[in-house]
């Protein structure tokens, strides 16, 4: 066992430093590329050890505090309650998240190692232990089981030690069941994707209910005034429904409390039922896990259709050939689950926004601005729309893989491919654009057409000017990325999307005062339309020889790209 | 006769590691030219110098009477290509790729869909031809990239290991419409390390060895060359250096 954890470890640890390595077929800005974008996550990483040191600390004070009486030491295990509380909801979150991103090969591909699969299912339970999640709340219930015996409670210091232990491992069972859970549940490209598509908008949905209910919760505080009670540990524990009482969170809580109270039984049931829960849950988690072990990968869906007659739209001021590479961007990324998530997320979520805003707030001035100004929704809508685009403006030459090594390899000039790639993305950008004006519409019907077109036209100059830098940067920082994954997996490099983001507020301010102007200023919507007109064309005849001029950036830069396309 | 591909001392270097060597390729136009090589040799690094996808560190090179260094899309208006990886979109559909293939090669749209519903037969790909790529076996990647490279009528076609992964019977069927294609005029270029493949297609052969060109003539001079009677696989082994003296045997594998 120790063997394979050790293989495990070693594997891990090799994988992480050979990304590091700079392969020999790069050149040296794509050297520094790699290296920024290595950068990063260590950057994150010694942060949160700053974090994890500070907590710790924390607790080893928060555990002594408890142990020498100088507060009340339910109040401090209610505390660490509540922070496990979190952290388990996060631990599930990501358990959830995670194996939607990677691919089953990786359980199967195991299966070719002379292991045993219940030792597997060990390594696998054990290695999620080194959860970044898990990483961080160790020492942080240790120290506090630490804190708790130097303050002169060595007993009751055990006892928060061995529930300590108790408690992570079972969170490892949690995190390894769920992780393979789901991986099972998602085994093929087409689960995965509509997997990853229906938590994401789910998850969006579910986090504006809050609000929603915001209202009736303030009224129901208002309708029953009562002198504010001063906070007791008790009176929440008796406002908690019964099923929590069997988290393993309260457990540790109990067993933690009965040591420093002397309260054996407390002890015993609270070691116990974290013991029960932690057996139970790897049980489990190996029967899943052999399950997935067993599950043949793929699985084709045929199409019936008659599919030989496949029409190219050829694009108003562009050549077939960009057409398209056009088309094939478009095509490509509505497949996808970004470019789905793109679509579908910005207009709805906006609506919802403005819906939640009138349900709670309805006599405030500002609800009733909005939905007096329309088309301000829309412009917002726009830019969220232009930020979620950014994982194809932002990196055009990283997300086609062998797709781009196809248009290398055909007649197309840099130019075609760059004009394409940018229509490609305008093209992607109009269904988000269409729906945002649809659902506002419907939710804040007000304000002239003028200035309902002026938004859109705002949001189409804003595109067209961040266009030639988008082309630029996508050739001086392309990154191999996986449009399936919402995470970095399908991330454009960092610095591109840094300055995306900041270019997108730039680029995008001179449409924001040209509406503003209009609407507040002028009152004049015709004529916000005509200027709003004439600022778009004037990007658009500026935006296209830069684009071309910002071509040549990928004749330079061919090689790589190419290298990138195929994953090099 | 003109060349089809002809190259003088080319050479491709990544940092210390030099990939090719100062090769001078001659290939006939209506040749059937097999590239041969052991693993690591440089013939990938050498197709993808051709087809543009590297560029040369040293030397000169033409492609169909044109200079490709000047006139990149020329050449590529007359090329079809297989490559290594494929070079494929993973979320279009196999029609799809035949579809975008034509556009950016001018093909009217009548001829697009005659061409593609041949090619799709040929390759038994017309039932998976609504599918996804990535949803395709990878003999069915490579059956829609050799489709693909063909749909435009190419004067040269490049083949990175076009026959590995592919089921008999397209195999046979893809070599028949090779040697119609070489008949008719047109050049195949291809790497393989099924030397039997090589032996009955090809009529020209190739050999490079740590990105030198150490052998290049007819099958039949490259033959000569050596004892008599010797197959390709034995021509081939001798040349590189490589032969059954050197298989030493592991006496821990005898169990």
């Amino acid at each position: 066992m120790i063997r394979y954890f050790r293989a495990f470890v070693w594997l891990r640890w090799r994988l992480l430093a050979n990304s590091m390595r700079g392969a020999r077929r790069r050149d040296t800005l794509e050297q520094i590329s790699r290296m920024l974008a290595i950068l990063t996550p260590i950057l994150l990483a010694v942060m949160s050890l700053g974090l994890v040191v500070a907590t710790s600390a924390l607790a080893f004070v928060a555990g002594r505090s408890a142990a020498n009486g100088l507060f009340d030491p339910a109040m401090g295990v209610l505390i660490l309650r509540i922070a496990l509380a979190i952290m388990l909801a996060v631990l599930a979150l990501f358990a959830i998240l995670v194996p939607s991103q990677t691919s089953l090969t990786r359980y199967n591909r195991l299966l070719l190692l002379p292991i045993p699969r219940r030792v597997l299912h060990l390594v696998e339970v054990a290695a999620s232990l080194a959860d970044p999640w898990l990483l961080w709340i160790i020492p942080g219930v240790l120290a506090f089981a630490l804190g708790m015996a130097q303050g002169g409670r060595p007993l009751a210091g055990v006892v928060a030690a061995v529930a300590a232990i108790a408690v992570i491992m079972t969170f490892a069972a949690v995190n390894a069941l769920l992780s393979f859970l789901i991986a099972w549940l998602i085994r093929n490209r087409r689960r995965s994707e509509l997997f990853t598509l229906v938590f994401v908008v789910a998850i969006t949905a579910i986090s504006l209910l809050p609000a929603l209910f915001a209202r009736d919760i303030d009224k129901r505080d208002d309708a029953s005034p009562s002198p504010r009670e001063p906070f007791s540990v008790v009176a929440f524990d008796r406002k908690l429904p019964a099923w929590t009482a069997a988290l393993p969170t309260e457990l540790y809580g109990r067993t933690v409390l009965g040591g420093l109270r002397q309260d054996g039984q407390a002890v015993a049931i609270g070691l116990a039922g974290l013991a029960i829960e932690f057996a139970v849950l790897l049980v489990l988690s190996g029967l899943v896990h052999s399950r997935l072990l067993d599950t043949p990968m793929g699985g084709r869906r045929r199409s019936s259709r008659d599919v030989t007659d496949v029409s190219i739209l050829r694009l108003p001021l562009l050549g077939p050939r960009a057409s398209a590479v056009a088309w094939a961007q478009f095509r490509t990324a509505m497949r996808s689950v970004r470019g789905r998530l793109m679509t579908v997320l910005g207009g709805p979520m906006i609506a919802a926004l403005v819906l939640v805003v009138l349900h709670v707030e309805p006599d405030e001035q500002w609800p009733k601005f909005l939905t007096a100004h329309g088309y301000f929704l829309l412009g917002a809508g726009g830019v969220f729309g232009l930020y979620a685009l950014q994982a194809f403006t932002m990196n055009l030459f990283g997300t086609d893989r062998g797709g781009m090594t196809s248009q290398f390899l055909l007649p197309l000039s840099d130019a075609e491919i760059a004009r394409g790639k940018v229509a490609g993305c305008l093209l992607l950008l109009m269904p988000a654009l269409i729906l945002t004006l649809i659902v506002d519409i419907a939710v804040a019907p007000n304000g002239s057409p003028f200035f309902w077109a002026a938004s859109f036209l705002g949001i189409i100059a804003t595109f067209f000017w961040l266009s030639p830098i988008a082309v630029w940067l996508s050739a001086l920082f392309p990154q191999a990325a996986d449009l399936s994954k919402t995470g970095s997996g399908g991330n454009p490099h960092a610095l591109p999307m840094f300055l995306g983001t900041i270019l997108v507020a730039l680029l995008g301010a001179p449409a924001a005062i040209i509406l503003v102007i209009g609407v507040f200023w002028l009152h004049q919507p015709l004529l916000t339309f005509v200027v709003m007109g004439a600022w778009t064309l004037l990007a658009a005849i500026v935006a296209h020889p830069l684009v071309i001029f910002a071509s040549r950036t990928i004749t330079m830069r061919r090689e790589n790209l190419a290298l990138i396309a195929q994953g090099k | 006769m003109s060349l089809a591909i002809e190259t003088h001392g080319l050479r491709r270097v990544f940092g210390d590691l030099v990939a090719v060597d100062g090769i001078d390729l001659a290939v006939e136009r209506g040749s059937f030219y097999g590239f041969l090589g052991p693993n690591g040799a440089g013939k990938s690094t050498t197709i993808k110098v051709l087809t543009g996808l590297l560029r040369p560190s040293g030397g000169t090179f033409r492609i169909l009477d044109i200079d490709p260094i000047a006139d990149p899309v020329a050449v590529k208006r007359k090329i079809g290509v297989v490559p290594e990886d494929l070079a494929l979109f993973d979320r279009l559909t196999g029609a799809e790729h035949l579809a975008f293939t034509g556009q950016v090669h001018g093909i009217d749209r009548a001829n697009i869909k005659a061409r593609s519903a041949e090619l799709l037969e040929l390759m038994d790909l017309k039932a998976a031809a609504g599918d996804l790529v990535a949803d395709y076996s990878h003999g069915m990647r490579k059956k829609i990239a050799l489709a693909t490279a063909l749909l435009p009528a190419p004067r040269l076609l490049f083949l990175d290991e076009p026959f590995e992964g592919i089921d008999a019977v397209a195999s046979r069927q893809i070599k028949d419409l090779l040697a119609t294609f070489v008949r008719s005029g047109g050049t195949v270029f291809l790497t393989s390390h099924i030397l039997e493949i090589v032996e009955r297609l090809c009529d020209h052969v190739g050999i490079i060895q740590r990105g030198k060109l150490v052998a290049q003539g007819s099958l039949d001079a490259l033959r000569a060359g050596g004892a008599a009677g010797l197959t390709l696989e034995e021509r081939f082994l001798e040349i590189v250096g490589a032969d059954r003296a050197q298989a030493k045997s592991i006496d821990w594998l005898a169990g």
